[in-house]
């Protein structure tokens, strides 16, 4: 007998501190969420008629979870992890533990995806156009001669632009230096660093499965930012100047050629396809200035804020410009997981 | 935790096993003495005055962890109701709890169950392994540039599970046949790979205070035989012969091959040499068989051809985990140590 889909657990973290380029410690926690955010949450998965134990990915939500397993027939994973070395799979590891269904990658998928330089090689050796990298473990190794400035130096395994500020961008070996000794001792992580590009950047929203639906696409109006401001997506730009003007910064659907749309989406739909993406993701794509697209990152589990707390998240931008509304893309999100499993919804 | 960093309590986390959770004998096989080798394991650490807690991975793991909250945990785990695959959900519940671990994190073991991706990752990197293709379907088109004879492995499943002579095939006919029984019986894709004939060496990394690489040859009975596979027999029913083998190009490509593939603390390779010496990486296990040599462990046997113990194998396991969870940073590689040194005049935690 098939089960249906009537009640949920809702996995997720939450930061006490809004993202801030200038304090170091509070970057550590921009890939949470806040309090509001999940409050709003819940509610619009009680509004789907669902039943919904909101469980915080702390040290005792595999207790809960167990002592609940019974009462929940699919996990709306939107957890980060709170520590360790590959923390945004540990919820679908112990998910797979447990067996209990959930949206979103496995925990192989969800490892590769939060460790960058991995998640680069896999997908360069199945032909996806990514950039030559190199990975630091201390802030005094040798620059690879391949690689030239200006560079990009982003903490390995940290999602949601947190340690990519206006000074990540490096022109020279001091810069360099400076910026990695940073991302190191305050992430306690490896750092990346790749050639930094200033051509078009994209965001592309991806729902559903076997194919994903592709959402509209999202440019980066960098044209607009305030003067000083380098031309990325940094804390700075997503976490202020974005919410500040109201996404006058970026364009949604993107102004774009067929060509460059088609091969955006090929790239996009080969990277789900060899990460074995699930239900939901969001890819950033940047160019380089003879309009060449490369992966820069993927976002899964990707940000989906509500409305009401914010305008400006992506993937529930595009959803809305494509005619979704914030309880629709919720309630395909379900139903592509509650498909892979069984769970009639 | 002691002065020198060693813990006072330690957990050993071991596979818990009943034939009904595996598909074939062969592999129930590999995994069968899971916890009598837990505790030979734990009655090494008990002599060395640590306290011992032993517990099956299973679902109710996380409550026996809270309840006696050992100080870190060897995690032996292999399987989760016979598969492999979920082995990483260890590593996950550990991270949750933070309890220090030995061996790699969920991302090293999620890999080390993938076999066709931990070639593809290798190969980016400028490690050489065999030409390969992944199979879903026993029907897929072979494609064209595979040379016979090609050797058919499980994608998922280490333990040399199904690599038996019949593992290697001389025509697509009998490949096809093999894939069939492989994918139709462990309901995961097969590998198929050209087969290297050829010298057979194995790569223990040991991370201690540095990570260091310690090689041997395999020494099949027929010494003579190029076409010798490291089957399923040789490696679970035959006692293992090696011999210690030196190679610094070797080494170094062995310690990539550890970084690559997000290995901690442990790792096995088995590297097959062709008759122009070129390497080929055949296999890599980031949990593999642990324990001492009356168990009959690669890792004891050829480390013990270093003059090391298994009792300072534990050393350094317990003081590398330890060392790890305070954050303290991890000594590079020795260079060109390993397939060279004479360990057993060595302390590396002397220098600390």
């Amino acid at each position: 007998m098939n089960m249906s889909l009537n009640r949920i657990a809702f996995l997720y973290n939450v930061r006490r501190n809004y993202p801030d380029p200038n304090e170091k410690q509070v970057q550590l926690d921009t890939d949470f969420d806040d309090p509001a955010t999940i409050d709003s949450f819940v509610k619009h998965l009680q509004n789907l008629n669902l039943t919904v134990l909101p469980i915080e990915a702390d040290e005792s939500a595999y207790l809960r979870l167990q002592e609940n397993k019974d009462k929940i027939d699919l996990v709306f994973n939107f957890a980060e992890g709170l520590h360790g070395r590959d923390r945004e799979c540990q919820i679908p590891a112990m998910l797979e533990m447990l067996k209990i269904p959930y949206t979103g990658g496995s925990p192989l998928t969800e490892a590769l995806v939060l460790d960058k330089a991995i998640a680069k090689d896999v997908l360069r050796s199945h032909g996806v156009p990514v950039l030559p990298h190199q990975v630091f473990s201390t802030e005094t190794e040798e620059l690879d001669l391949e690689l030239k400035f200006p560079l990009i130096v982003k903490p390995n395994s940290q999602g949601s632009s947190a340690g990519i500020t206006n000074d990540s961008v490096v022109e020279n070996e001091n810069e360099l230096r400076r910026q990695l000794k940073f991302v190191i001792s305050n992430f306690k992580q490896k750092a990346l660093v790749e050639p930094f590009l200033d051509g078009r950047e994209f965001s592309v929203p991806m729902l559903g499965n076997n194919p994903p639906e592709i959402l509209p696409i999202i440019e980066s109006d960098h044209s607009t930012l305030p003067a000083g401001l380098k031309p990325l997506d940094s804390l700075e730009v997503k976490w202020i100047v974005e919410e500040e003007s109201g996404g006058a910064n970026f364009i949604c659907p993107a102004k774009i050629s067929p060509d460059l749309e088609e091969k955006i989406k090929q790239i996009c739909l080969q990277t789900w396809e060899v990460l074995r993406l699930c239900d939901f993701c969001r890819i950033d794509i940047r160019c380089d200035r003879a309009g060449n697209p490369y992966v820069l990152e993927v976002n899964s589990p990707a940000g989906l804020i509500p409305p009401e707390v914010s305008m400006t998240s992506y993937f529930p931008l595009s959803a809305r410009v494509a005619g979704m509304d914030y309880e629709t893309l919720l309630k395909k999100i379900l139903s592509a997981a509650c498909h892979r499993y069984g769970i009639t919804y | 935790m002691d002065k020198e960093g060693s813990p006072q309590s330690v957990g050993i986390i071991y596979s818990e096993v009943k034939r009904e959770y595996f598909p074939t004998e062969t592999q129930y096989l590999t995994e069968k003495d899971a916890e009598h080798d837990a505790k030979i394991i734990g009655g090494y650490l008990e002599r060395m005055g640590i306290k011992v807690f032993y517990y099956p991975g299973t679902p109710t793991l996380v409550v026996d962890l809270l309840r006696d909250r050992p100080e870190m945990v060897f995690n032996l785990v292999g399987s989760i109701h016979g598969q492999e695959y979920l082995a990483s959900t260890i590593p996950g519940i550990l991270e949750s709890l933070d309890i220090p671990y030995t061996g790699a994190g969920i991302l090293g073991e999620t890999l080390a169950y993938n076999k066709f991706l931990v070639k593809d990752l290798l190969q980016s990197h400028g490690i050489p392994v065999p030409r390969s293709q992944l199979f879903s379907s026993p029907n897929l088109l072979l494609d064209m540039k595979m040379r016979f004879p090609l050797i058919t492995k499980l994608n998922e499943i280490h333990g040399a599970v199904e690599i038996t002579k019949d593992a290697v095939s001389d025509s697509e006919k009998h490949l096809r046949e093999r894939l069939k029984f492989l994918i139709n019986t462990y309901k995961q894709p097969a590998l198929a790979e050209e087969f290297i004939a050829g010298r057979e060496i194995t790569a223990i990394v040991l991370e201690g205070l540095n990570r260091k690489v310690y090689l041997a040859e395999k020494i099949f009975k027929e010494e003579n035989n190029p076409n010798q596979i490291a089957s399923f027999e040789y490696q679970w029913t035959e006692e293992a012969h090696y011999q210690k083998f030196e190679d610094p190009y070797l080494a170094d490509l062995v310690k990539r091959a550890f970084d690559v593939l997000r290995m901690s603390d442990y790792g096995k390779f088995d590297i097959r040499m062709d008759q122009s010496n070129r390497y080929y990486f055949i296999d890599s296990n980031s949990n593999p068989a642990f324990g001492p040599k009356e168990l009959d462990c690669a890792i004891a046997n050829i480390l013990g051809l270093y003059g090391i113990d298994f009792t300072e194998i534990l050393k350094r396991l317990l003081l590398n985990t330890m060392r790890d969870a305070q954050g303290k940073e991890r000594l590079p590689f020795t260079p060109s140590e390993g397939n060279s040194n004479n360990e057993s005049t060595t302390n590396e935690y002397v220098a600390e």
